[in-house]
């Protein structure tokens, strides 16, 4: 119950964050669900008419790609990176000014990195949930493909076609496994960045060692969003500097 | 004992604390005085570990201090460091989860002497009460060395004098108090040991007995060693009003 009390905000924001992703997600198979039927019911009408006029070319039935562009996917991926960025400078920065808070919770005798890790784990915990959230709403989108439509009218592989769509290969790299420690990696990199940025700004002089770190970990991050060969070993190498300085931060520079 | 040994801090290239060698011993009552940017709170922070040393060292019986020996040591300070959602009685809680050896009596004690509400959350007590509430977790958390930062900001000059009466009542024999403060008329009687402050260095450190032996009083004592010129404020007025006069 102790520990309920003190980890009950962080848990509430994790859980109202999870809520509302997996009802985006939702919203997100819906939309796909009714556009596709919508494709089909098209290609079958266009066939239809073919076939009694025998003038006509067969109907092409959109790649799963093309009908994935035209629901929200990307915005909501969008808003939930933006909300485990949210997360941590909002825990971080009510320490700070609601009230001097950071200095009890500084001279507490428990070690100064369980502060690092209750920041960084809320948002990597979101960004993890919602990795296997939409991981599974993206493999039931592909098994409604298969399964609604016509064989002859999926003019490629379902499977690859999915993985290969650029916003999801940045996540779920399937067809490549070289690049998943990346974007394994780049679920933890965007909160641990945030988080030192914050941590630099409140260190002032001090905290620019760790602020050059933190725009370091901007790089990685675009570098992976660019796709860029190189990411495949930055980003995962820029992540672990990221949370090494990250703790070394709260151990050692003044931030009370 | 914490031992203080040739510490100093910096803020960028200024010196927080310079050259700083002292030790607080259990028993011990402490008036650290000193002017405003005298180093002070530096001093504070730095036993704390709120910041780091760029030369010396801080000891507490022999070693270094760690996380785990923060229990031995309590702060308290007129900032509003606790936690504005929660009430007194929840604060206890969470004092209580990390401070193993926090008094439920002697926080019940002062909740009581002072008025406090105990189902109050922090931020809706007023500036006298923060205060007030700071300084009773810092003497109920059941630590051996007591810090408190200018904890009588915002109270009344008749609950600071009682509040001094009853700390001294109730202080074991083995805890040792620190106090910052710049109210040094009112914690003369209070306090066993002085020391003086002045940009970032020690400028003088004695105890009520040395000063007693040697038939001086703590403000004339600290007037010789801050070289306070007693006419300084005549002079001033005297050149103003002869520029005044022209």
């Amino acid at each position: 119950m102790r520990a309920w009390r003190f980890i009950k905000f962080r848990v509430i924001a994790v859980a109202a964050g999870i809520s509302i992703l997996f009802i985006g997600l939702q919203i997100v198979y819906g939309v796909f669900f009714t556009i596709m039927n919508d494709a089909i019911e098209v290609v079958e009408k266009h066939d239809y008419e073919g076939a009694k006029y025998g003038i006509l070319p067969d109907g092409v039935m959109p790649t799963i790609n093309d009908l994935l562009q035209k629901t929200a996917i990307i915005p909501l991926m969008i808003i939930a990176f933006i909300a485990a960025c949210i997360v941590p400078v909002l825990f971080i920065v009510k320490d700070y000014y609601e009230n001097k808070s950071i200095r009890t919770i500084m001279r507490l005798p428990i070690p100064k990195t369980y502060y690092y890790l209750d920041k960084l784990f809320p948002p990597t915990f979101l960004l993890g949930i919602f990795w296997l959230m939409q991981w599974g709403t993206l493999s039931t989108m592909a098994r409604l493909y298969i399964a609604e439509v016509p064989v002859e009218k999926v003019t490629s592989d379902v499977w690859m076609t999915v993985w290969n769509y650029p916003p999801a290969r940045l996540l779920y790299p399937f067809s490549d496994l070289s690049h998943m420690p990346a974007a394994l990696s780049f679920l933890i990199l965007v909160p641990a960045t945030v988080i030192l940025f914050v941590l630099a700004e409140r260190s002032k002089k001090r905290g620019i060692f760790s602020g050059v770190i933190a725009c370091s970990g901007i790089i990685a991050i675009l570098m992976h969003l660019l796709d860029l060969p190189a990411s495949t070993w930055v980003v995962p190498s820029i992540t672990a500097t990221v949370l090494i300085v990250g703790i070394w931060h709260v151990n050692r520079i003044q931030i009370a | 004992m914490i031992e203080i040994k040739n510490a100093s801090a910096k803020y960028g290239y200024t010196y927080g604390i310079k050259d700083v060698t002292l030790s607080f011993r259990p028993g011990e009552i402490i008036g650290l005085f000193g002017e405003n940017g005298a180093g002070k709170t530096t001093l504070l922070n730095a036993i704390l570990g709120y910041i780091t040393l760029s030369e010396g060292e801080i000891t507490l019986d022999g070693k270094h201090i760690k996380r785990k020996d923060m229990t031995r040591i309590s702060y308290a300070s007129s900032e509003h460091t606790l936690f504005p959602q929660l009430t007194a009685d929840e604060h206890k809680n969470f004092f209580k989860a990390f401070f193993p050896r926090f008094s439920d009596e002697r926080y019940d004690f002062l909740m009581k002497f002072f008025g406090l509400p105990k189902e109050k959350k922090f931020r809706e007590m007023s500036t006298g009460q923060q205060n007030q509430l700071e300084t009773i977790f810092a003497l109920s958390q059941g630590a051996d060395y007591i810090l408190l930062d200018e904890p009588f900001a915002g109270n009344d000059i008749f609950n600071r004098e009682d509040f001094y009466k009853v700390l001294l009542g109730i202080l074991e024999p083995t805890e040792c108090l620190i106090i910052s403060t710049h109210l040094i008329e009112e914690i003369k009687n209070f306090v066993g040991r002085v020391v003086l402050l002045k940009k970032s260095e020690i400028v003088g450190d004695k105890t009520c007995e040395e000063l007693d032996e040697g038939g001086r009083d703590l403000i004339s004592w600290m007037r010789e060693v801050y070289n306070y010129d007693e006419n300084r404020a005549a002079d001033v007025i005297r050149v103003f009003q002869k520029e005044q006069e022209k």
